[in-house]
Formats: structure tokens, C-alpha cells, sequence
């Protein structure tokens, strides 16, 4: 609490309380917008204006200059403007009036002096001025905050700017505070428009036309260049300086000068040439650039066919941005294997709506981040791949520090709680935007939204350090023979984009199940089922309890949901208890397996609705993870008991208590695979074939997930599995299978034993038969279903 | 006063089984179990009617040699559960937990066998209650569950008993109640289990 603050505070509510429009001030000692509100009403009320307001707008200057023009030694100013005038330099951090001193300009000379000083305008023959009290009643800084990111350099810049063109009419004092903001760089717009020649009332601040024709023709600079008349050399430099660049600031384009400029000019990925040429001033100035460049990336909302990403390649982009999730603007399964055969590289972008802070939560942070999580999953985006989460408005920065940085917060509690395959983070908005997630550490790349110069987070703020894409326009495009609508995104060094030479797409929906994506429901279904056990159980982990090493039994969890309650202990099922009971080897397995239950029964929906026989598959699939794969093509293992031997079994049964005693190998190889009611119909071969498939696959990676087996199988087209299954399962060899089938018809072969006691009576009540095949007919059942398997995989 | 009936010479029971004695309540362990496997889990080699289906009946592989030897082995089981221990007092723990151990391992593998005709979706019980799902398993490991019950009493109740009769008590009753089981099997039994329920579940 400052006295003199305070004094002031209660000078103004006891003076202008009878004001038109008057707004009592709090009267606390403390510096603020409502004490400089106060001020600028008193000052208004003291010019006659009246109702008072909060602003310093046209009114208030004209006023001024028409009534006081100048507050000097020399000009008869009146007391209660002198006070006003005192107030502002408290508030400022200068002495104004003491108690008891005169109501004088002499008595705040000397602090005026410095004020002025300290705004590069000299201290010589201080005065106040319209431009300079509108400064005082701002909060305006005129040195470097304690607390802040102001730098002496800027500052530096700033005070020159203030003493070289606060001559101009409309250039308004800016700020000594060493910050770059907007307003400074409107004044240095202002600045480079005066020194094109405009006249007052021309230049106006804006990065328009007229400005980018002046930087073209008059302001490239160079090495050797030296400011004189005109002062682009400093102008240059002085940009440097507001993009973070240690550039000298002397007016002589030294050999420090054009290093510092090719430093700049690398770091924005423009060509390096050491000069202030008109692309390196687009880029110093607005956040968009120079517009026309090529660049070797590029955003669309459009799903690209193969000939628009070879299209695109040919165009020389390298890079794509596409969005992760949308009606109609998602990556589709068929892009993904377009992009990655054209060669382009891909950065993901995930946004809904997250164009106003309403929308922007925590909760809406996680679940945008889930929904990403799961998303990348099912594209097969590598583990790390950075995800652009969109910020597509323009906060300012109580909202970015709030809202924004909440809904950060959000996508950062889910993105990382994966065990397997977590992604990065990624932000897409303003350059303030950006610079705000990366430095909470919220976000590890920026996709700087710079074409939108308007914004106020891109106006007065440097290009973040960790940029990885920078927006800059916005063209209809030709793409392989289609004009389609592209952003133009220049490309960082630094942007880790996916590479997707080694990404392979999800599989897409064969079957006619119902898909929202066109991806394959079973599969899009086991991404999202993953990521949920994956996240309960990290998140039931602990130091003291590490059931995180238990993870590698999602697939096992995930198929025992699947196949309850066909396949599982109800009334009809009890043989599977039997055959794949679920046992845990210890209490954090049991943990693990409790918590991923618990995810798997809170997912929407609960299982896959898919017209294939999901269950079936599952449950056969538990088989060969319980008790192995066996790789004799022309042997059976235990774990293909529950497949297609128990299947062959029962179709066996079927015929044999048909009636008419049909030839054998005629009505398996007409009623395998066809008819559900032969017991052996299409939907169990295909559930035995991605069983074994699949299964093979997952022994295979070793400790893989369950979707990363899946993706492969499930891409091929139903036959190609089945033409698969036969090939490597059974050499695609008939003959294999009968004999296969044959060793299992005489009874279960249970390690050294043959024939283990009491099984064949055991598979003869599976196949509900009165008897079990001989040899020869186990023979053609094989040779029948070997023929079904060679016919349906054609 | 302490019933010591196994007592040495000098009346009163040894401090500790011998060799002999744990080498022989291993083995009837080991036979108790082969025999709740052969009952339970293969239906004792009787003729089994299917849950999902009327009229099929497995081949009744009793009487045979296979089926007496594993006969014979399991009523060995159960006369080594009842034998003479000289350290044994009012109760014996070997014959309670050889009791106990057989009835367990019959249920479970009665259980376990009785699901193979229930491998999938498309196998259904043909009547209420998956009749005789339970009931059959129950007739087919009757003697056991008998004879395991006789030696539960032998062990604590009937310690009173003479010797010689509390020793091949259960595995005489088992035998004999097979031998009846056998001959009555396929007349008696299978057509009730393959026919209706009974009675209301």
C-alpha cells in the first residue's frame, strides 16, 4: 500500500464526486486500472467533459490539446490537472506532489524529466504533452518489471522509437518496459510506414498492401547498408531484437547484424541469405509472413485420395496436417494408406469445436485427449507421435492461463496414461497460445496459427521457440487434378512429424457392421478396449502395488469379456471354465485383471457389435493363448481344441445323426462354411481362422497388444484370412488336415501320453455323436473341411 | 477316559506315524485320487446319456478288465485309508482327510466331466435343469461317495469298531455296490436319466 497512492485515490472520490458519471474509486494504496480510470474521469471532468468516462479516446485528447496543449515551467496549468498529473506519477513509481509542496509543475519537473528520460524522449526542457499524459494515465511500464520478461534490448528499441517518431501525429507513445506487445509493434508498423514516405493520416499501423509494396522496394538491407535519412538498417534490427534475436542496434548492417539475421532466418525455415530481404521483414513483422513463399506442408480438412497425396508430393509439400476426428474430415483408413504411399508425412491434428473458452475444460481436455488416445491407436500411429490439440480462437491471457491451460491440463492427465503406445502433445493457436502451453509444460510442439495476424495472440509476440508449424495462408489448391482447400503451413526443423513408411492403417469394416468410421468395428472396438485397461491399470499402479507389469494380460482380459457369456460359465458353457479358466498367478494380477474388468464394462458400447461371430472368435482365441499354437501342419495341439477341431467334431455329429446317410465327404464339403447348421458354418470358420491368425500374430510380437496382432489380419479381405489360415496353418495340404484330425479322433494326445484316458468318450459328448469317427471317415472330414478352406480362401 | 484303540503293546499310541504309515497314506491318496478320475471325470466306464440330445447313450465299457483293475486299485485306495496306525488316537486324521480328499477330487472332476457336451452356443439341454446333468455324475460316483463316507465314520465314530471290520468295511461295501451298479446300470438307470426329468425342478 502506497500513501501517496492512497492519497490520491481519496483526493479524486472527495473532488469529483459530484461528477457526471463519476465512479468512486477504491481507496486502498494500491496502483491499478482504477486508480488510472479515476484519473483519466478527473482530468475529463477538469476539460469539461461530461458524463465522465473510463477512456483516453478523441474527446479527451482534443480536449486537452485545445485547453492545456503542454504542461510546462512556463504554462499557466490548472491546480486540479497538476494533481491529476501527480497522481499519475505516483502511480507511475515517480514522485509527484508531497504534502505541502506547491501546486507547481516545478515540483514535479524533475520527475517529469525522468519519466521522459525513461521514454527516450530526452530529459531536456521536460514538458507534458496530450501523447505523454496518455501514457501517464495507462499502465504503461517505462522500465523493466522486476518480475517479467522485459530485456534491456527491447527496451532499448522501444526508447528510440518513442524519441524518433512521437513526432508523427498518430504514433502514440509505447511502453519502456523492454516487453515486446502489440502495441509496440503496431509502433514499429507505424515507424516503417513513415519511413516509406506515408504521411500522417496514411500510415496507420496495419501490415496491409502499401506496407508490404515499401518493404519490397525500399527497406531490404543488407550488409554494408547504414541508416541515414531513413532508418531501416535500425528499424531491422530492432525487429530482430522483438523476435528474440540478439541483433545490435547501431543503424549499420554489420557482419554481426547478418549472422544474427540468418540466425533468425534459419530458426523460421525461410531462406538464409544474411539480409533483411522482404521475407525475412514478413516474418519479423506479422505472424503470417510472407504469404507467397512455398512451403513443404500444408493442413486440409479434406480426406485426399491417393492421386491428391501423389498430387501433393508433386507439388513439393513433404507434409500433411490432417484431422484425427470430424464428420467427414477424419483420416480414413484408405487415406492413411494413400499418404503413406505417396510419401508424405503426417501431423495429426485433433480438434472439435475449442473455438470459445466455454469450451475449453479440463474435462473437455480429457475427453479430447481420450478420444485422441484411442484414435491414434486405431490409425496405428507410432508411440511419441505429437497431436496438435486446437485452440481456434483468441484467448487473451487471464483465458489462456484459465480455460485453455485447464483443458491442457485435460488432454495431458489422459495422452500420458497409456501403457503402451502414449502420444505427445501438441498445441495449436496463437503464438501466445503456443508459448503459454509450451512453457506450463503443457504441450511439447506448436502448431502456430499465424494466419490469423488480427489475433491478439499472435500481434506483439515472437514465434515460440518449440514451433514446429507455422499457418500462414489459406488457397484453393490444385491436388492432383482437384482444386481443394489448403492452409499453407511452413515447416520447422524441429517438427516431428509421423513417418508412415512404417505406420499399416486400421483395417476397414468388411462385414456390413454397422461403422460410424468405416473402420473395422471389431477392431476400432479393441483400441478403445485397450487404452481403457491400459489407463486402469496405470492408474491402480504404484510403488507399493506394481500391477503395471501386468499389462501384458490385456489381451487375455479383453478376450475373456468377449466371449461372456457364450463361452464362459453359464448354463451351456462350463467346458470353457474347463478348458481357459481365468486364473491370476498373483493378487496384482488379480488387481489388474479386477480394475480392467471394471474399464471394459464402462466402455460404450460394452462389446463390438459386429455381424461376426465375435464370442466364437474370442473364446477360441483364449484356447491357443492358454495352452499354445501348434505348428505341425499336419498335427493338432491342445490349443486348437477349442477351434476348428471341436468345430469339425460337431459337424460330424450333425451328419452323423442325419437320417439319410448322405456320403461323407459330399455333405461336409456342401454344408462346411455355408450352412450354420452343419455346426462348422462361415461365421465359426472365419472365428477359428482370425482366432489362429491372430493368435500366431500375438505369439509372434511377444508381449504385443492385441490390436497391433489384429491390424494385419484384419486388413486382408475374408478369404485372403482363410486362404492365409490354410496356407500356414496347414501347408494347404488337405492331406495335412486329415491327418490332423485323425490323430485327434482316437483321443487327446496330453503331453507323452496318446490317447489320454476317457477323452474320446470326452470329444464325442462335445460333438454330441453317438460315436466317434473311425479313421478313415476323421479322414475325410479333414479332406472336406481342407477342400472348404482351399475353396472359401480362393 | 481316551479310547486308544491302535495302541502298541503298551496301551498307549506312538509319538509319531512311522515310515510305513506315511508311505501308505501317500499311496492311498494317490489311488482315492485315481479313482474320483476314473468315476468322476470318466463316469466310472458306464454308459453316459448327453444332456443336448435323447437317445445317445456312449458304449457301457463295464464290466471289463480295464474297469476291474481301476476297481480294485481304488477299493486298495480305501482299505489303505482305514489301516491300522499305531499313533493314532480317538480320531484318525488320515482316514478324515483321505475321506474328505476323495469326495473333493469326485466332485470336482464329476464337474469337469460333465461339460464336455456343453462346448458352445449352439449345444442346448434338452430338458429343465439340464436334466440329468448332476443327477448322472451323482449314480455314477455313488459307490465312491459310499464308500467315503463309511471311511469318515471309520475314522472318528467307528474307531470302537474291530480292527480287521473297520478296515475293509468301506472298500467291501464300495466293491459290492459297483459290482450292483454295473448290472443295473443300463436296465435300471439309463432310461430314467435319458428320459424326462423325474421330477420338477
Amino acid at each position: 500500500m502506497d500513501e501517496q497512492i492512497l492519497a490520491t485515490q481519496k483526493w479524486l472520490n472527495t473532488t469529483y464526486a459530484a461528477a457526471n458519471g463519476w465512479v468512486p474509486v477504491v481507496e486502498d494504496g494500491l496502483t491499478g486500472w482504477d486508480v488510472i480510470y479515476g484519473l483519466r474521469r478527473g482530468l475529463q471532468w477538469e476539460l469539461g467533459i461530461s458524463p465522465v468516462a473510463s477512456g483516453f479516446g478523441d474527446q479527451t485528447r482534443a480536449a486537452y490539446q485545445a485547453q492545456i496543449g503542454r504542461i510546462d515551467a512556463a504554462s499557466p496549468t490548472p491546480g486540479n490537472v497538476l494533481r491529476i498529473l501527480s497522481g499519475a506519477l505516483w502511480c507511475k513509481g515517480y514522485a509527484g506532489l508531497y504534502d505541502g509542496a506547491a501546486v507547481s509543475f516545478s515540483s514535479m519537473e524533475s520527475s517529469v524529466s525522468t519519466v521522459r528520460d525513461h521514454l527516450g524522449l530526452g530529459p531536456d526542457n521536460p514538458f507534458v504533452d496530450v501523447k505523454l499524459m496518455a501514457s501517464l494515465l495507462s499502465m504503461d511500464a517505462y522500465r523493466i518489471p522486476f518480475f517479467g520478461d522485459g530485456t534491456a534490448a527491447v527496451r532499448e528499441v522501444q526508447q528510440w522509437l518513442n524519441g524518433t517518431f512521437s513526432h508523427r501525429r498518430d504514433f502514440a507513445l509505447v511502453p519502456c518496459d523492454g516487453i515486446f506487445s502489440r502495441q509496440v509493434q503496431t509502433a514499429l508498423l507505424f515507424a516503417l510506414q513513415y519511413e516509406f514516405g506515408m504521411a500522417d493520416g496514411v500510415a496507420n499501423g496495419n501490415f496491409g498492401p502499401g506496407t508490404r509494396n515499401g518493404l519490397k522496394t525500399q527497406a531490404p538491407v543488407g550488409p554494408g547498408s547504414v541508416d541515414g535519412a531513413k532508418n531501416f538498417v535500425r528499424l531491422f534490427q530492432g525487429a530482430m531484437r522483438f523476435n528474440r534475436i540478439d541483433a545490435p542496434f547501431t543503424g549499420t548492417f554489420d557482419a554481426q547484424t547478418s549472422s544474427e539475421a540468418s540466425t533468425f532466418q534459419s530458426f523460421m525455415e525461410i531462406p538464409v541469405t544474411g539480409a533483411g530481404d522482404y521475407t525475412t521483414w514478413c516474418n519479423l513483422l506479422v505472424s503470417n509472413g510472407d504469404t507467397t513463399i512455398a512451403t513443404k506442408g500444408f493442413d486440409t480438412n479434406r480426406q485426399l485420395t491417393l492421386a491428391q497425396a501423389n498430387g501433393a508430393r508433386s507439388n513439393g509439400y513433404t507434409h500433411v496436417g490432417r484431422y484425427t476426428v470430424g464428420s467427414g474430415k477424419f483420416i480414413t483408413s484408405g487415406e492413411l494408406d494413400a499418404l503413406k504411399a505417396s510419401g508424405l508425412k503426417l501431423f495429426p491434428l485433433h480438434q472439435r469445436f475449442n473455438n470459445s473458452a466455454s469450451t475449453m475444460t479440463r474435462d473437455a481436455g480429457r475427453t479430447q485427449g481420450l478420444e485422441a488416445v484411442e484414435r491414434c491407436r486405431t490409425l496405428g500411429l507410432p508411440s511419441g507421435s505429437l497431436v496438435f490439440f486446437s485452440v481456434d480462437f483468441d484467448p487473451v491471457g487471464e483465458t489462456i492461463h484459465g480455460p485453455v491451460l485447464d483443458f491442457f491440463e485435460g488432454v495431458n492427465d489422459v495422452m500420458g496414461s497409456v501403457l503402451n503406445g502414449s502420444y505427445e502433445v501438441g498445441v495449436y493457436g496463437t503464438r501466445n497460445v503456443c508459448q503459454v502451453m509450451l512453457d506450463e509444460g503443457k504441450a511439447k510442439g506448436a502448431f502456430v496459427a499465424g494466419m490469423s495476424t488480427g489475433f491478439s495472440g499472435n500481434m506483439g509476440f515472437p514465434m515460440p521457440t518449440e514451433w514446429h508449424y507455422n499457418q500462414i495462408v489459406e488457397v484453393t489448391e490444385n491436388l492432383g487434378g482437384t482444386s481443394i482447400p489448403v492452409d499453407h503451413d511452413v515447416v520447422s526443423s524441429r517438427a516431428a512429424a509421423v513417418d508412415l513408411s512404417t505406420v499399416v492403417g486400421p483395417p476397414v469394416e468388411r462385414d456390413g457392421s454397422t461403422s460410424a468410421t468405416g473402420f473395422d468395428v471389431v477392431f476400432e472396438w479393441i483400441c478403445r478396449a485397450e487404452v481403457a485397461c491400459e489407463r486402469a491399470i496405470k492408474e491402480a499402479d504404484s510403488a507399493l502395488y506394481p500391477v503395471k507389469q501386468w499389462v501384458v494380460a490385456v489381451p487375455d482380459y479383453i478376450l475373456h469379456h468377449l466371449r461372456i457369456p457364450e463361452y464362459w460359465n453359464g448354463a451351456y458353457s462350463g467346458l470353457w471354465g474347463l478348458y481357459t479358466p481365468q486364473g491370476d498367478p498373483d493378487e496384482y494380477a488379480a488387481v489388474a485383471r479386477a480394475v480392467s474388468e471394471g474399464a471394459l464394462e464402462d466402455l460404450s458400447p460394452t462389446r463390438p457389435s459386429s455381424t461376426r461371430d465375435v464370442p466364437h472368435w474370442a473364446a477360441t482365441m483364449l484356447g491357443y493363448r492358454t495352452w499354445g499354437i501348434e505348428t505341425a501342419h499336419d498335427d493338432y495341439g491342445l490349443g486348437d481344441l477349442g477351434g476348428w477341431p471341436l468345430d469339425l467334431l460337431q459337424a460330424w455329429g450333425v451328419y452323423q445323426k442325419l437320417a439319410s446317410g448322405p456320403d461323407l465327404f459330399t455333405w461336409m464339403t456342401d454344408n462346411l462354411g455355408s450352412s450354420d447348421s452343419s455346426g462348422f458354418g462361415y461365421g465359426d470358420v472365419v472365428a477359428d481362422v482370425d482366432a489362429w491368425l491372430i493368435a500366431a500374430a500375438l505369439k509372434e510380437s511377444s508381449g504385443g497388444t492385441l490390436s497391433s496382432s489384429s491390424r494385419g489380419v484384419l486388413r486382408m479381405t475374408t478369404a485372403q484370412r482363410i486362404g492365409a489360415f490354410y496356407a500356414e496353418r496347414f501347408g494347404s495340404s488337405e492331406s495335412n488336415i486329415a491327418t490332423a484330425f485323425a490323430k485327434l479322433a482316437d483321443g487327446i494326445d496330453v503331453g507323452p501320453v496318446d490317447n489320454f484316458p476317457f477323452t474320446v468318450d470326452k470329444l464325442r459328448e462335445a460333438s454330441g455323436a453317438s460315436r466317434m469317427p473311425t479313421e478313415a471317415e476323421a479322414r475325410t472330414c479333414g479332406q472336406a473341411f481342407g477342400r472348404v478352406l482351399g475353396r472359401l480362401g480362393a | 477316559m481316551i479310547a486308544v484303540v491302535d495302541s502298541a503293546s503298551t496301551g498307549t499310541p506312538a509319538a509319531r506315524p512311522s515310515r510305513w504309515n506315511l508311505v501308505t497314506a501317500a499311496l492311498a491318496l494317490v489311488l482315492t485320487v485315481l479313482g474320483a478320475f476314473w468315476i468322476g471325470f470318466g463316469g466310472a466306464y458306464l454308459g453316459r446319456v448327453l444332456v443336448t440330445q435323447r437317445g445317445v447313450v456312449s458304449l457301457t465299457l463295464a464290466p471289463s478288465l480295464p474297469w476291474a483293475v481301476l476297481a480294485l486299485l481304488t477299493a486298495l485306495g480305501l482299505l489303505l485309508l482305514t489301516s491300522p496306525r499305531g499313533w493314532v488316537g480317538r480320531v484318525d486324521p488320515v482316514g478324515v482327510f483321505g475321506a474328505l480328499w476323495t469326495l473333493a477330487w469326485l466332485v470336482g472332476l464329476s464337474a469337469a466331466g460333465s461339460v464336455f457336451a456343453l462346448s458352445g452356443p449352439q449345444a442346448h439341454c434338452v430338458y429343465a435343469g439340464c436334466w440329468p446333468r448332476g443327477w448322472q455324475e451323482l449314480l455314477a460316483g455313488a459307490p465312491l461317495v459310499v464308500a467315503a463316507l463309511l471311511v469318515l465314520g471309520m475314522a472318528t465314530a467307528g474307531r470302537r469298531m474291530a480292527r480287521p471290520v473297520r478296515a475293509v468295511l468301506p472298500a467291501v461295501v464300495y466293491l459290492a455296490l459297483t459290482v450292483v451298479q454295473v448290472a443295473v446300470w443300463d436296465s435300471l438307470f439309463v432310461p430314467v436319466l435319458d428320459g424326462p426329468p423325474p421330477f420338477t425342478f
